[in-house]
């Protein structure tokens, strides 16, 4: 592995590039800890499953006949044929149609053609591998590969209680996932979404033409932060930060909701609802004011469930996603939409141009060059040295580089696989 | 009463000829002015959703958004556009018919199209369809409603700030 790819300020830039190294990451940050497959809802039925991955291996999250949650590997343990070509749907059984073996929906082989050319014992381990470990936290499923990992709740830590506020933003209203998700990929490593995610310091730039736009439309130059003022980041351990703005943040959101197709027929009323009500969750249309990442690959920003999907060493799916209110009414979903359809998806006004920067950057890192990537705005000279992995969490402005100094640090300690490693190593 | 359906495919078809060729030359303005003041715009994430209200869509812009979308391309700060995309696209495969939802004499258009985009040297093709609900203001023939559908649902898209 490369010496000294991160030192508390910067990162080795071949990070981004070493295929190696992204190898290692498979492996290593995302196989041997608990990553992100799903919500509950996606799920909600017997049968009901959604093709998933980890890391790069494809996997399926199955709500079971037993109605558990399984996260089966897409991959038929004769041949390695993936059983499942679609990205959800429902069934009592998974078929491999290359030898037409049948597996149901905890993995198990109900069914081999022409069984008795094979031993007993010769079956007896070939299934779909369910994964060792998948538990939920508020409808939101993680599952490892790892047997030895903690428990989901150690292993979010502080990131729970922000997860909470996400969940809770509706007040005592169930979210769901939409069915559908905006997905783009863009030619460049994991980790460039990964900071971008809490980035307090890029949007009055990269999204320069949408606060433009919402200048024109609201009367108000509401820039998203300033240099110092507004806002909090905290590394909340374990690779988990969040960008906080609930606390400076709601006006500016809030004045959006006026450029939104259907608002004003909203802030008319809504059936079967008392105006205090409505007025609630039209304010929480923009969602809780902060940006969690849980690492290493799901993103909490305003009410959105962001994914994150490494393809390739150069190569990353993005699949986004609104979460609504699980009973309606309609008229709240449909602004919740409308809201997210603003800023986010291939034709959104802002997450295109983020992809645009994450393409430049790879275009820069050509040469190979051994250049570092900066990370050390908001350093102070009185923290201690990193990588003690013992510190309360640590806080810092709006627009420091903490949240991705959070990032780096826990994936150095993963990396370097040291017996201090929260998760361990796989065994 | 003239035939509006019989007497028309050719008006349409030069209305969707110049709509292509006003956005292949990036004349974005001019374009606007094809739209009615009521315009609905969209593009769906699943080519088959039959209400844009409910369905997470890739664009849903009314006449305002629409006019957002074109200042944002035009103000230079769109970075996904800048350098901007050149495209060239095909509309073929014209079917005319009455619209079923609109008023009495509104058409609706469906075509196929074929666009190449090239940006910093590299080229995408997209295809999909089109369906066009037109109108009658006066004289002219303005496009209410622009649906553009994608061949697939739940595949990845590439970012884009031109419009399809």
């Amino acid at each position: 592995m490369t010496p000294v790819s991160f030192d508390g300020r910067s990162l080795d830039s071949s990070c981004y590039q070493d295929q190696a190294l992204f190898d290692l990451e498979m492996e290593r940050v995302f196989r041997a800890s608990w990553v992100y497959v799903g919500h509950e809802t996606d799920v909600g039925q017997v049968g009901d499953f959604a093709t998933v991955e980890i890391g790069t291996t494809p996997c399926i999250l199955v709500r079971a006949d037993d109605g558990s949650l399984q996260v089966l590997r897409n991959r038929c343990p004769h041949r390695g044929t993936t059983v499942c070509q679609v990205p959800n749907g429902n069934v009592k059984r998974f078929r491999c149609q290359y030898h037409g073996w049948t597996f149901d929906t905890r993995g198990r082989t109900v069914g081999v053609t022409f069984p008795e050319a094979y031993s007993q014992e010769a079956l007896s381990a070939k299934n779909l591998m369910p994964l060792p470990k998948v538990e939920s936290y508020r409808g939101f499923v993680f599952a490892s590969f790892n047997p030895m990992v903690p428990s989901l709740s150690d292993h979010l830590g502080p990131a729970a209680g922000y997860l909470d506020r996400y969940v809770d933003h509706c007040g005592q209203r169930a979210l769901r996932t939409t069915p559908d998700a905006h997905m783009s990929t863009y030619p460049g490593n994991w980790k460039l979404q990964m900071e971008n995610g809490v980035d307090g310091y890029h949007a009055n730039f990269t999204h320069a033409s949408f606060f433009d736009i919402m200048a024109k439309r609201t009367g108000k130059r509401s820039r998203y932060i300033t240099a110092s003022g507004g806002g909090e980041t905290f590394d909340l351990g374990n690779g988990h930060v969040v960008l906080d703005q609930s606390q400076v943040a709601s006006s500016a959101l809030l004045d959006r909701l006026m450029t939104l197709p259907g608002y004003a027929d909203a802030q008319k009323g809504v059936d079967g609802l008392d105006s205090p009500e409505v007025n609630r969750l039209l304010a929480a249309i923009p969602g809780p004011g902060f940006n969690l990442a849980i690492y290493p690959n799901l993103q909490l920003i305003g009410i959105q469930v962001r994914e994150i999907v490494p393809l390739s060493v150069t190569s990353t799916l993005v699949r986004v996603r609104p979460l609504l209110l699980a009973e309606g009414p309609a008229v709240i979903n449909r602004l919740r939409l409308r809201y997210h359809e603003m800023f986010y998806g291939p034709a959104g006004f802002g997450q295109p141009d983020d992809f645009e920067m994450f393409a430049r950057i790879s275009a820069g890192l050509a040469g190979n060059c051994r250049d570092r990537t900066w990370f050390d705005r908001g350093v102070k000279e009185s923290n201690p040295a990193p990588d003690d992995g013992i510190r309360p969490p640590e806080k810092g402005q709006l627009t420091d580089e903490l949240p991705q100094r959070g990032q780096y640090r826990e994936w150095l300690r993963r990396m370097s696989n040291s017996p201090a490693t929260e998760d361990g190593a796989m065994a | 009463v003239i035939d509006l359906i019989s007497h028309n495919p050719r008006m349409v078809g030069e209305l969707l000829s110049n709509e292509a060729h006003l956005l292949d030359i990036a004349e974005y303005p001019e374009w606007l002015s094809l739209y009615t003041a009521d315009a609905e715009y969209w593009m769906p994430v699943d080519p088959g959703a039959a209400d844009p209200a409910d369905s997470l869509n890739i664009i849903l812009d009314d006449r305002s958004r629409l006019e957002d979308r074109v200042a944002r391309l035009l103000s230079g700060s769109a970075h996904i556009e800048s350098p901007p995309s050149v495209t060239r696209r095909i509309v073929s495969s014209l079917v005319v018919d009455r619209c079923a939802h609109g008023h009495g004499s509104d058409l609706e258009a469906r075509s196929v199209f074929i666009l190449v985009q090239s940006r910093l040297g590299q080229q995408s093709i997209i295809a999909g369809d089109y369906r066009h609900c037109l109108r009658w203001e006066g004289e002219s023939l303005r496009i209410r409603r622009k649906r553009v559908s994608l061949l697939e649902r739940n595949v990845p898209v590439q970012p884009f700030g031109y419009l399809l």
